[in-house]
């Protein structure tokens, strides 16, 4: 092949833009390693309905020679490397969608995605104002996958940018990595990508793509990251759109604790696009999960490609799992029927191994965790007006799974309740927050929810203190047996601990105290209880001449109450708060932490 | 400089009452065998000015070269814990609940410091060193225990004086380790001459009698609080001619209007406003014990004799689940919750006693 290896030759010469073949997708750096350690940092990617002109480039195997170059570029080391038939890569690869019909994505935004592309490529209009696009949505929502599918459709190239991890310079001197060297490849990459087009290409549109992102995490990067795209985007003319696909980090999980504390650990749109940027000059389409029926077909679709059955339950149950995934579902699919050797075999799973397989740590939202034990639902409630038929049917079937217990004596019959609809084992499995934290909650909450005062009485987290193995089922279930059934309902929120605004104000004060105290003598210690009840007269009649800030523990004007709870809304992730009480509440005289229960 | 600080007794022989403990306490010194000592007294009856008179007859004048430091100390759990601590030559005072659940690793690290480490001053009276552990009845049951086996083990180097408000909270060995000095509130002719004694110093002229009647009505034993109103009183009229009114402090206000607003209504609305106004209370570092008790006192002066005696009940035993468990609020707001609960039902005329069967 001649032609193959001068434009190795030439690959090699400007060792900036390399051919990745066969096939250019994200997931192929996972199967094939070889491939990762190239040391362009970008790929030229084709279009996968390859024009019939080079039609051996993907479809057959042949060799392909990977250049691996170590940093100082002292050696060379070259393999060969027998890409396999396609059989090895993934179903999420080996399947992937390949027509609008196969796409799993709504219609309605492909057709924006689509309408944009077509208004960025062309001639006249709105093109300059469409150089800079967003996708963004929770992982495995198909968004590069609706870029594939259009490209295809609509006839363009994608050149992939890729951040090369491997060719890291460490510089001489300081042994730290030279952040400028990544950023200016990333700034060369999308100049070249802007002004040259791939030798291969025969498509006569081209876009950039940006999945991987260099680090903007890091302030610096993020500065230089911003400036290069700026610049770009605001050039006059011969611009290639770019299209930057940002995927939604998992906040609502426990384990991510850097959720939420601060907006600059989160990438997400506003992070990429620089700052200061008109809007006109940059879009972004959000995607949304996908909804199960589109995740059902989708499953099916691969299924039939790989000629493997299923029972309908254990479809039923991967595509609840994927919980609005695609990719895990397809994955889930894939790792259920097996081996893929045996794969061959038609493979029928239980459900209960697939909810092994499939079953997501994924923790409820606070705000649903709340809500499930403040509306108490108890079986035989009547439906709310606003339910839908499926949910009183589904209610229904809850009902009848439920086993009633056996009847209470009769001393006790005050204490009979309908069963409850509520599982408190499997709230507690999914629990975002600890048994204390759900404590404060409750605490906050149930007052709102009882009709009369009663029912606020035997209440449970009042009676059961903090040292308690069962903390959480003791107060989940205390709570729902005590609250009314069914609970009025009369337009209440649900509203966030106040504690910890009373908590921060009572430290405010703590700090004050420690003041006043030094003002007050430096050789002798002031009980703090004298300072905070007995001080505060003296303190009025000093006026001015008092220490800075006394009035936080020694003014109190009834009615002015600064104790507000917030509401919650159901966006509210519980980061910085549990964080808060972490770290924090323990420091608190008042507040005692677990070790109380040593004795 | 307050007046309580300005003229407060340095010696035994200033101390105006309690004059036969204040020999005793001079005798204790001089006899040169010191044992572990507890104070204990209402607040504001002037123990700590007694240990410190005490320590002056033990060390002389060097007892009072003293020193604020603030003292770090590290949990194992890597926690930085700040201490302020004053400091002689002879003697150590500190309050160790300052820090709440860690006053154990402040109590040891201290006195495993002061007892290791020999007097140098040869011409000190005593070879051994005094630690004055303030506010001793709020020491955690752990940290108690920790003092407890220092007492016995480093007699030779160390001295022990507890401050306490009472003895309740004490665990027994502690007690039986040491010997008891209970300072009682001052009497109103005590008080009275101590006030006037704090007006000659100062310069304020003669203090009127009826005014210092109000005044020592309204501090009720607490010596510290009649000065401090004293005080306030003087800079408010110079000539102490027209007396003002003495004002009950904010939070005493506060907890009574939290007290009526028990009586007044009782829904889970108001449960719900009621928290917010503990919330307020707690967040100006109002104790919540004293809390619970000012409220206490209110709600017991509003109702019917027959329940009076259930609300104290009730309150004594959501005192100690407070002690016991973490986030006062709970425990407030569930006494709360049980004396609207049991002042309704006295409205409703159900038998009370049916009530507790199952509580």
């Amino acid at each position: 092949m001649p032609q193959k290896a001068s434009q190795q030759g030439r690959i090699k010469h400007r060792s900036t833009l390399k051919l990745d073949s066969p096939p250019p997708s994200k997931k192929f750096k996972a199967t094939n390693s070889v491939m990762t350690l190239s040391l362009s940092p970008c790929s030229v990617i084709k279009p996968r309905n390859k024009p019939p002109s080079i039609p051996h480039l993907s479809k057959t195997s042949w060799p392909v020679t990977a250049i691996t170059k170590d940093a100082k570029g002292k050696g060379k080391v070259t393999r060969d490397v027998h890409a396999e038939s396609s059989d090895d890569r993934l179903w999420v690869d080996k399947y992937e969608p390949r027509s609008l019909e196969d796409l799993a994505v709504h219609k309605r935004k492909v057709d924006d995605v689509r309408r944009w592309l077509a208004e960025a490529f062309s001639e006249i209009g709105l093109s300059k104002h469409r150089r800079l696009l967003i996708l963004s949505g929770p992982a495995g929502s198909g968004k590069t996958a609706t870029l594939r599918v259009l490209a295809r459709e609509m006839d363009f190239e994608i050149a992939e940018y890729k951040n090369n991890t491997n060719s890291t310079q460490f510089s001489a001197l300081t042994g730290e990595p030279s952040t400028s060297d990544t950023q200016d490849t990333f700034a060369t990459f999308l100049n070249r990508a802007g002004s040259y087009t791939s030798v291969f290409t025969s498509a006569r549109r081209r876009l950039v793509l940006v999945e991987d992102l260099p680090n903007i995490l890091h302030p610096g990067i993020r500065a230089r990251f911003h400036d290069t795209l700026r610049v770009y985007v605001e050039r006059a003319s011969g611009v290639v759109p770019v299209i930057i696909v940002v995927s939604d980090a998992g906040l609502r999980t426990e384990g991510d604790s850097s959720g939420g504390r601060s907006l600059d650990l989160v990438i997400d749109a506003r992070t990429v696009v620089p700052p200061g940027l008109p809007d006109s000059l940059f879009s972004e389409i959000r995607f949304n999960p996908i909804a199960l029926t589109l995740i059902t077909s989708a499953v099916r679709r691969v299924m039939d490609l790989a000629n493997v059955r299923l029972s309908p339950s254990a479809l039923h149950t991967i595509v609840e799992g994927a919980g609005g995934d695609v990719r895990s579902g397809i994955m889930t699919l894939e790792f259920s029927c097996g081996h893929p050797k045996s794969r061959k075999q038609s493979t029928r799973l239980s459900v209960g191994s697939i909810v092994l397989v499939t079953q997501r740590e994924e923790a409820l939202l606070l705000f649903h965790l709340v809500g499930k034990i403040m509306y108490n639902k108890r079986k035989g409630d009547s439906p709310s007006r606003s339910a839908s038929r499926k949910d009183i049917a589904r209610d229904r079937a809850l009902d009848q799974s439920l086993k009633d217990p056996p009847p209470l004596p009769l001393w006790l019959a005050a204490e009979e309740r309908r069963t409850s609809r509520v599982d408190v084992d499997a709230l507690f499995t999914s629990t975002p927050i600890d048994a204390s934290l759900f404590g404060l909650y409750i605490h906050q909450n149930y007052t709102q929810y009882c009709t009369n005062l009663e029912q606020c009485n035997s209440n449970g987290p009042e009676n059961w203190y903090d040292a308690n193995p069962h903390a959480f089922h003791i107060r989940a279930l205390g709570t729902l047996h005590s609250l009314p059934s069914p609970v009025s309902s009369t337009g209440q929120r649900i509203y966030k601990p106040a504690f910890f605004d009373a908590l921060q104000r009572e430290r405010g004060a703590r700090d004050a105290l420690d003041y006043t105290s030094n003002w007050l003598s430096s050789t002798r210690l002031w009980p703090l209880v004298a300072m905070t009840t007995e001080l505060g007269g003296i303190l009025r009649v000093l006026g001015r001449r008092a220490p800075h800030g006394h009035h936080t523990f020694s003014e109190l004007v009834f009615g002015r109450d600064s104790v507000g709870a917030k509401a919650m809304t159901e966006g509210d992730v519980e980061g910085g708060v549990v964080d808060y009480d972490e770290g924090e509440t323990r420091e608190s005289h008042y507040l005692e932490d677990d070790d109380i229960e040593d004795w | 400089m307050l007046w309580v600080d300005d003229y407060r007794p340095r010696t035994l022989n200033e101390l105006h009452y309690h004059v036969r403990l204040s020999q005793r306490l001079k005798s204790l010194a001089g006899s040169g065998d010191f044992p572990h000592l507890l104070f204990y007294g209402p607040s504001g009856a002037g123990k700590k000015t007694r240990i410190a008179a005490t320590l002056n007859e033990l060390f002389g004048g060097g007892v009072e070269k003293l020193k604020i430091d603030q003292r770090v100390f590290i949990t194992p759990s890597r926690k930085k814990l700040d201490v302020n601590v004053v400091q002689s030559n002879y003697h150590i005072e500190l309050t160790p609940s300052e820090v709440g659940n860690y006053d154990r690793i402040v109590i040891q690290e201290i006195l495993k410091e002061i007892a290791q480490t020999q007097q140098v001053d040869v011409s000190a009276k005593h070879r051994f060193k005094v630690v004055v552990i303030n506010e001793a009845d709020s020491l955690s049951r752990d940290a108690q225990a920790a003092l407890r086996r220092t007492m016995e083990k480093y007699m030779t180097n160390l001295r022990i004086i507890l401050c306490a408000n009472s003895t309740s909270r004490l665990i027994a060995p502690i007690k039986s380790r040491c010997l008891l000095i209970r300072v009682a509130a001052p009497s109103h002719e005590e008080m009275l001459t101590v006030l006037n004694h704090v007006a000659k110093r100062a310069g304020a002229g003669l203090l009127p009698q009826d005014m210092a009647d109000e005044i020592i009505t309204d501090a009720n034993g607490n010596m510290r609080k009649a000065i401090l109103v004293f005080e306030a009183m003087k800079m408010q009229s110079p000539d102490l001619s027209s007396s003002p009114p003495i004002v009950k402090p904010d939070w005493e206000t506060y907890c009574y209007k939290v007290g009526d607003m028990i009586i007044q209504e009782q829904t889970p609305q108001r449960v719900m406003e009621v928290r917010a106004k503990l919330y307020e209370l707690l967040s100006h570092c109002i104790p919540p014990t004293i809390i619970l008790k000012t409220v206490a006192d209110r709600v017991v002066q509003k109702v019917d004799e027959s329940l009076k005696a259930d609300i104290m009940h009730w309150a004594a035993i959501y005192e100690n689940r407070m002690r016991l468990g973490n986030k006062k609020i709970y425990h407030l707001e569930a006494w709360v919750v049980k004396v609207m609960s049991l002042y309704k039902q006295f409205f409703l005329g159900i038998e009370l006693g049916d009530l507790d069967d199952f509580i």
